[in-house]
């Protein structure tokens, strides 16, 4: 067997983010820190997108994501003083989008009766009609199975097979261990491919 | 038995296995059909994982890179402004009470009148002036950064990034809302003529009454006249579009024809083929429209009220007309106060008269407050750290024009906060202090070292703003204060939450219980034991 043929360890990071990319958020950051506000302007240019789709997947709702990229970047001003570069940049901000997230989810959570399932009618702009309408079933099924995780699971979820990001990154974006974030992933794997397996049936014998 | 491999299906199907591993699952699958359909289950949810992964929300980025913006603006402004000035203007301020209370003990010795100084320095004809700027430059032999309070002239350029905004105030005083990725040109910008040219993005203005040769704003092949009306126009790679929320623009396209678009409507301008379609205004513009609107009350209403509580007149009646005081009239008034017959009492007891126009001279530091207010930058973005002449620097400061002659009997104003709100009068609040008792009823000798201070009554723009939003919800036009209440909101001032639940009472006024609860949510995040905690928490059936 060759060496391009042998698997890959288990749950091996993912590759960090080019050192370019990097390198010009972190300088960002330092301009920001002197209350630089074009230098802000341009790291929301560069990241919003991002964020943007982050949020969507971590709570699965299309309407309130203008509010929660809002929180999202005043909490990253309000925390960027502390940041003191010990992890990536993207790192940290999938933290802030975490915290935003889960303060989100645990509000609908305890108003589920208003939590409807929400299609995403109007997600992809831009590409062929019928690409468009698998992306919004796919997204759909996605996300309703995703509502069936705990707050702590989800997030761990979505950013692994979502957002590719790798464990140990995870571990520090939401401040738990490295096994802790195993342990969540394998759980929440368990239980998502079990909802999606049962919402493909629902929709195969409606 | 067997046992299933479940939980390691997931990991074969990424490929995240050991090799001995992935030989051994593979090994169970060929045996065990139930960890097969697993298999095909993980595969089906992977796939919908992968085509989900590429997905993107589309999201009304320019409302939300301008939020953003706004917000990030504040944040930081906040974090900038030095601890220090609040103490700094107090101690002045009490620095000058006291020399006040000094001047005013009556001597037996005549006084020696002193000599006046202009109660309120006079206006020069105002020039463009940038009452809030975010990402916006001007463009000449080089790109330069324009902040707050910087004045512009005829010929400039403006230019905003995709996350800037700007509020520009022109010497007609008709304002001017600049959105994210706009460039402007002031092509005549003079108190009597306004050109303006949008090569591209969208302005919004709400134009004054100010008499003058005209208002045009220029779009591509489309002019835009203007009489007095707040309207908005864009200059996009689609077309030219032409909204109007009061009043009436003509519009004249390239082919000289010329339409009259009025209040709540909206003209398209096809760039291509030049044909024109007449719509309805949409909610979007609408806000735009009413932020502008409001942010030009506001400035009004404070300047014309801190001009007159300086000059210690009663407040003006407000006309839409006359948005803001010329500078003829602003003169009028700085001067007429100053005589006798408005200072001074009646001469039943024929008290000299110097004392009473001594008492009214200004001190050096209350011309600089009145000409020039840098705070609070804490306002909403749109005024935040401009220029805005004629405002006392905080509503607990009261201007040194206001200290009165005499020792004023202590005013009978309401104990709480929640009390004073309700007294402020608020259709027309004035400002203005009465220097002396209008009928012959000497007040009583002040004590030996008493030290005067008059009550603070000028009103701080925010407070102007949130009386106005207050009093919008029984208009049912809040709407246009909703961004407004959320930057103050944000802010965490005393005002944030009065803000915060103006905007939850505006919501629920709009029938938008979702929005409303999350404000009161916000709220009690905010402030769990705050004087709106009940109602809060009440509206949300806790």
């Amino acid at each position: 067997m060759t060496a391009e043929a042998l698997p890959m360890p288990r749950l091996v990071p993912t590759p960090p983010p080019t050192g370019q990319v990097e390198a010009r958020l972190l300088r960002l950051v330092d301009r920001i820190k002197g209350d630089d506000a074009l230098a802000f302007e341009e790291l929301y240019r560069l990241t919003r997108d991002d964020v943007a789709r982050t949020l969507f997947h971590l709570t699965g709702r299309q309407s309130d994501l203008d509010d929660l990229v809002q929180e999202t970047y005043v909490r990253l001003l309000r925390a960027i003083p502390a940041f003191r570069g010990e992890s990536q940049f993207r790192t940290f901000l999938y933290r802030v989008c975490g915290n935003v997230a889960l303060m989100h989810l645990r509000w609908w959570r305890r108003r589920r009766e208003e939590l409807t399932d929400e299609v995403p009618e109007q997600v992809f702009g831009g590409v062929d009609p019928e690409r468009a309408a698998q992306q919004a079933q796919a997204t759909r099924l996605v996300h309703r199975a995703l509502n069936g995780l705990s707050a702590k699971k989800r997030v761990v979820f979505v950013y692994h097979e979502l957002c590719g990001m790798g464990p140990e990154e995870i571990a520090q974006a939401v401040g738990t261990s490295y096994n802790t974030v195993r342990s969540r992933l394998h759980s929440a794997r368990l239980d998502f491919t079990k909802a999606m397996k049962a919402l493909v049936q629902a929709e195969v014998q409606p | 038995m067997m046992r299933h491999e479940t939980e390691r299906l997931w990991a074969l199907a990424a490929n995240e296995l050991e090799l001995e591993d992935k030989r051994y699952v593979e090994l169970h699958l060929s045996d065990c059909p139930e960890c097969r359909d697993g298999l095909e289950a993980v595969r089906l949810a992977r796939r919908a994982l992968e085509t989900a992964r590429s997905s993107a929300p589309v999201l009304a980025w320019e409302a939300t890179d301008e939020k953003v913006g706004a917000l990030v603006e504040k944040r930081l402004r906040a974090s900038a402004r030095p601890r220090w000035i609040p103490f700094a203007l107090g101690g002045g301020l009490l620095a000058t009470a006291m020399l006040a209370g000094v001047l005013l003990w009556p001597a037996s010795a005549p006084v020696e009148p002193l000599p006046q100084p202009p109660l309120v320095e006079v206006v020069a004809p105002m020039p463009v002036r940038v009452e809030m700027a975010r990402g916006l430059t001007r463009v000449a032999a080089s790109i330069e950064p324009v902040a707050a309070g910087e004045t512009l002239q005829s010929g400039d350029v403006l230019k905003t990034g995709i996350a800037g905004k700007a509020f520009v105030h022109l010497p007609d005083s008709s304002h001017v809302r600049v959105a994210a990725a706009t460039q402007l040109a002031l092509t005549r910008a003079e108190a009597s003529d306004i050109a303006l040219t949008v090569s591209r993005g969208r302005i919004a203005v709400r134009a004054s009454h100010e008499p003058r040769q005209g208002f045009v704003v220029h779009a591509g092949d489309v002019t835009v006249q203007v009489v007095g009306t707040i309207f908005s126009v864009s200059n996009e790679a689609e077309g030219v579009e032409v909204a109007v929320s009061e009043g009436t623009v003509r519009v004249a396209s390239g082919d000289e024809k010329v339409l009259e678009v009025r209040a709540g409507q909206r003209l398209v301008v096809d760039a291509r083929s030049g044909k024109t379609r007449l719509g309805k205004l949409t909610p979007a513009l609408e806000r735009e429209l009413g932020e502008v609107q409001g942010v030009a009350e506001a400035v009004t209403s404070a300047e014309q009220q801190a001009v007159v509580a300086a000059a210690g007149g009663s407040a003006p009646r407000r006309s839409s007309a006359l948005p803001r005081l010329s500078s003829e009239e602003a003169k009028a008034r700085q001067v007429t106060p100053v005589g006798p017959d408005v200072a001074a009492p009646p001469a039943a007891e024929a008290p000299p008269p110097a004392p009473e126009t001594k008492t009214i001279t200004v001190e050096p530091e209350a011309q600089v407050e009145v000409e020039r207010w840098d705070g609070p930058g804490t306002l909403f973005p749109s005024l935040a750290g401009g220029a805005t002449r004629g405002v006392p620097t905080s509503r607990d400061e009261a201007p040194a024009a206001q200290v009165p002659a005499k020792p004023l009997p202590a005013p009978e104003g309401p104990a709480s906060e929640e009390a004073e709100w309700a007294a402020m009068p608020k259709a027309e609040p004035s400002l203005a202090v009465t220097l002396a008792p209008a009928k012959a009823e000497p007040a009583p000798p002040p004590k030996p070292n008493q030290v005067v201070v008059a009550k603070p009554q000028a009103k701080s723009l925010e407070q102007l703003f949130l009386e106005k939003a207050e009093s919008s919800l029984d208009k049912g036009t809040c709407e246009r204060f909703l961004a407004g209440l959320e930057d103050i909101a944000l802010e965490g001032s005393d005002q944030a939450q009065l803000a915060r639940v103006l905007r939850a009472r505006c919501f629920d006024a709009q029938l938008r219980p979702r929005q409303a609860m999350g404000e009161y949510v916000k709220y009690l995040e905010a402030f769990p034991k705050g004087r709106f905690a009940e109602e809060a928490r009440t509206a949300l059936g806790q």
